[in-house]
């Protein structure tokens, strides 16, 4: 239990009728990196204002450090840094004085860290904040949280405006933040950061989780595409169990398969097979299916 | 691009706008519609109008606030001037705050990056939002021109319909002026205070050379010189003088080109008259939560400071002047002055207390506008920042309402040794003007209170319910002064409660009450920001 650093008990906010965040239950433990996926407007972003304290759930709540985030806000802020994906700084300061600010605001910086992450992520401190790019911008806000050390980091899409360049210095600070022990929450519309850093991942879909797992377990739960080639006339295979989506052209079939997949080999080997493929779904395959998971259900 | 998306962003900003300008345009029709009541009910044979005519035609304080009237014998003439006068002022007060808004304001919070990153140029982003912007005045215009007409249609008014077209018609000029010259300001300048500063000073050089042109048939011709000189000289509902639009729309016109070519000289974030855009790390204000909120709000704060002083040193200063004509005038000023001996004071306290009045205003101003700066920092999401770090919304907002509370005690005390300075030909005493400060203090801070008990339930409207509320305090209250109005009306004016000092000693009760209110009001209201959801825009 004490490795536990966030939970949620059926946080919900309404709007009206609409529910943007419906009854999510999640547990995030110490030191792993929670990938937080979800098409546009599925409350990615209202999770994470809930949990930072700045709207108020209409029902359920959270507890973060086994402290209420709503409560307990301060103590609970002591401990956590945040980056918004797009950061409204104060365009008089430079680039430096914000640096300062939030380290003082936020009590606790590891200021030697902060000068390595300047120069990993090749900023200029000294500009005022309205002559940076956004790109720039959005460096002040990780610099800013990764040299915080806190032990959550609660990123909301950080990487939108770096170049590939930058990214990978992101990745590289998310990774090293993990080897520290701190615990990331990271939302992000980017799937290749996912599947690089992400020891498990969270699927919102309108306001409800519809998946969390290892990025392995997902995979097994999705289809795999297979195809074959025969010498003669392909076995029959429509019957099978799990079995979708059989093409057939001349010799040739594929096929998409969930679950077990050993009746089907049986069946086809039997039918003494040329060629044989059995391929796991691409990322981006997975997420589409499961970003419209829902709209499959109803039709 | 498609025709749509080309003009998005300038709908956007007209929308931001127009909620204050459709307000300002309805107080700008009430305040066309009482004073033509106000004066219509209450002069009613031909000798109470030559009277009054003669009081406020030679009233030089007036003058200079208010412009040269005209016709004051005509419910017409008396209302083009009065209600002019006022429109004047608070319509380039909107046109400076709206533009440095839509054009630093909005591009310092990054929104014109993301318009811009659309196939758009500076240039023609700067076409669109000044297009947005004067969409709103025009939605102004319509507003004013269907309540005066309404009221030109009354038995005792009878405006014609092409007068009171007119009349609207030179009642936006001033916004649409000022509007244009704060959009070139905001090209040139590198921030919005700066934007707004350079703009409010433009202003204060029309007002002051149309006040002097006024006052001193000498150098009449200054009037002609001045932007709102023209708007004067256009002189709706007292014999129209439509050529004077001339150089009006040229001004607008030159000046709006100006600002869209100039725009396209510079990038996105720079200004022409550079501010560096590095600096050297000044880290002393950064360390607690109430010297960075110093920080933000000092250069406006300090440049309404400095205009304070400069305004009630040189309207007092002319005390003596108009002193004399109130007690030229006949009334009980001057009957008062007989009796008291202080023939030579209480005419300039008179004017003084109008002097007074206009500096309250102007600071209940101030205040609703920082009232909305700190609800602007929250709809901005600036404020995140702050919030996600361990800092509580009862200590920031507390610290903001500190900040602002000291800011009214120091502009109360401005306005007094501004006056003091101003008056010293009069021998007013000190004593008379340190009191009349304190009692500007007090709608002020009832301003405060009612603007974070709105920032807490309805933070969506802070803005616009507060100016509304000053500028309707404003002009009842100078309706009020013409005569007949409803006293229940009266009553929901904050100013009317207030007495007039210097020529009347405060009324303690009543600053009392209302600084208690005030402090009530921000109790209430900041417990209910402390318990609702942060709200954008
Ligand atoms: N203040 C509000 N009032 C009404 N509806 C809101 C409000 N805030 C958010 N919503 C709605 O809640 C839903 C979830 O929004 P949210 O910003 O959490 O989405 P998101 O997952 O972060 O999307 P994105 O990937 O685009 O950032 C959206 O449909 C949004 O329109
Ligand atoms: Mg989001």
């Amino acid at each position: 239990m004490e490795n536990v650093i966030l939970q949620t008990r059926g946080l919900t906010k309404r709007y009206g009728s609409f529910a943007a965040l419906d009854s999510l239950d999640l547990t995030v433990q110490k030191g792993e990196v929670l990938g937080y996926l979800g098409p546009n407007g599925a409350g990615k972003t209202t999770t994470i204002r809930l949990l930072l304290g700045l709207i108020k759930p209409t029902s359920g709540g959270a507890e973060i450090f086994g402290l209420d985030a709503q409560k307990q806000k301060i103590a609970v802020h002591k401990r956590l840094a945040y980056v918004p994906g797009e950061a409204t700084l104060w365009p008089q300061l430079t680039g430096a004085e914000t640096l300062h600010l939030l380290a003082e605001i936020h009590g606790q910086v590891d200021a030697e860290y902060r000068n390595e992450l300047i120069k990993r992520f090749q900023f200029e401190p000294d500009k005022k904040v309205r002559a940076y790019s956004k790109g720039n911008r959005q460096k002040i806000n990780l610099i800013a949280a990764f040299a915080s050390r806190a032990d959550l980091l609660v990123l909301d899409e950080p990487t939108s405006g770096l170049d590939p360049l930058m990214e990978q210095v992101f990745r590289e600070c998310v990774l090293e933040a993990k080897k520290n022990g701190q615990t990331v929450f990271l939302s992000s519309h980017i799937l290749d950061e996912v599947e690089a850093l992400c020891d498990r991942v969270a699927i919102l879909r309108t306001g409800k989780l519809v998946e969390i797992g290892t990025l392995e377990q997902m995979r097994h739960l999705s289809a795999v595409t297979v195809s074959a080639t025969f010498v003669h006339e392909p076995p029959s295979i429509k019957h099978l169990k799990g079995v979708s989506n059989v093409h057939i052209t001349g010799q040739h079939i594929t096929c998409q398969v969930v679950g077990p997949i050993d009746e089907l080999l049986a069946v086809l080997s039997a039918a003494k097979p040329k060629t044989f493929l059995s391929r796991e779904p691409s990322l981006e395959e997975l997420f589409l299916s499961l970003y419209g998971a829902e709209d499959e259900h109803k039709s | 691009m498609s025709i749509k998306a080309s003009t998005v962003f300038g709908r956007f900003v007209a929308r931001r706008s127009l909620k204050l300008a459709i307000i300002w345009g309805g107080v700008f029709g009430l305040l066309v519609a009482s004073s033509a009541l106000a004066y219509a009910t209450a002069y009613t044979t031909d000798a109470s109008r030559a009277k009054i005519a003669s009081t406020f035609g030679n009233n030089i304080g007036l003058k200079v606030l208010l412009g040269a009237p005209h016709n004051l014998a005509t419910t017409a003439g008396f209302t083009g001037w009065r209600s002019l006068g006022t429109i004047i002022i608070f319509g380039s007060i909107w046109g400076i705050l709206t533009a440095s808004k839509a054009f630093r304001g909005e591009e310092a919070a990054g929104r014109w990056e993301s318009f811009l990153s659309g196939q758009t140029t500076m240039r023609r982003a700067t076409a669109q939002v000044l297009g947005g912007l004067f969409s709103s005045v025009a939605v102004m215009y319509v507003i004013v021109a269907l309540a005066t007409i309404g009221l030109g249609t009354l038995h005792n008014i009878q405006f014609t319909i092409s007068a009171s077209l007119f009349f609207a018609v030179a009642a936006i000029c001033s916004a649409a002026e000022f509007l244009a010259v704060g959009a070139l300001a905001s090209q040139l300048m590198p921030t919005r205070a700066k934007a707004a500063t350079m703009t409010a000073m433009t202003f204060g050089l029309a007002f002051v050379l149309r006040a002097i042109g006024n006052v001193s048939a000498e150098f009449h011709w200054l009037v002609n010189v001045s932007p709102l000189g023209w708007v004067e000289n256009l002189r709706p509902l007292a014999g129209s003088r439509p050529l004077w639009l001339v150089p009006i729309i040229v001004f607008i016109i030159a000046i709006s080109s100006l600002a869209i070519f100039v725009a396209g000289k510079r990038d996105h974030g720079e200004s022409i008259v550079a501010d560096k855009d590095t600096a050297t790390p000044k880290t002393g204000s950064l360390n607690h939560l109430l010297p960075f909120a110093w920080r933000l709000i000092r250069p406006t704060t300090l440049a309404w400071c400095a205009g304070l002083l400069i305004l009630s040193t040189a309207f007092s200063s002319l005390a003596k002047t108009a002193g004399q004509a109130f007690d030229a005038s006949p009334g009980i000023d001057q009957a008062l002055s007989r009796i008291s001996q202080q023939a030579s004071t209480t005419g300039a306290k008179t004017f003084l207390s109008i002097v007074f009045l206009m500096l309250m205003t102007i600071i209940m101003l101030v205040v609703a506008n920082g009232v909305s700066a700190m609800r602007e920092e929250e709809a901005d999401s600036y404020l995140d920042n702050l919030l996600v770090a361990p800092v509580g919304r009862l200590r920031w907002l507390s610290g903001r309402i500190v900040l602002m509370a000291v800011t009214i005690t120091a502009m109360g005390l401005i306005v007094a040794v501004g006056s003091y300075i101003g008056t010293r030909n009069v021998h007013i005493a000190a004593h008379d003007l340190l009191l009349a400060g304190i009692n500007v203090m007090a709608p002020a801070a009832f301003i405060l209170g009612i603007g974070i008990l709105i920032m807490g339930f309805k933070p969506r409207l802070t803005s616009p319910l507060l100016h509304a509320l000053v500028a309707w305090s404003f002009i009842i209250q100078i309706i009020g002064s013409a005569g007949n109005i409803n006293h229940y009306i009266l009553d929901t004016s904050i100013l009317h409660h207030i007495a007039l000092a210097p020529v009347v000693s405060p009324n303690w009760r009543v600053v009392l009450t209302l600084v208690g209110l005030g402090v009530v009001g921000c109790i209430v209201g900041m417990l209910r920001f402390k318990a609702r959801d942060l709200e954008s825009e």
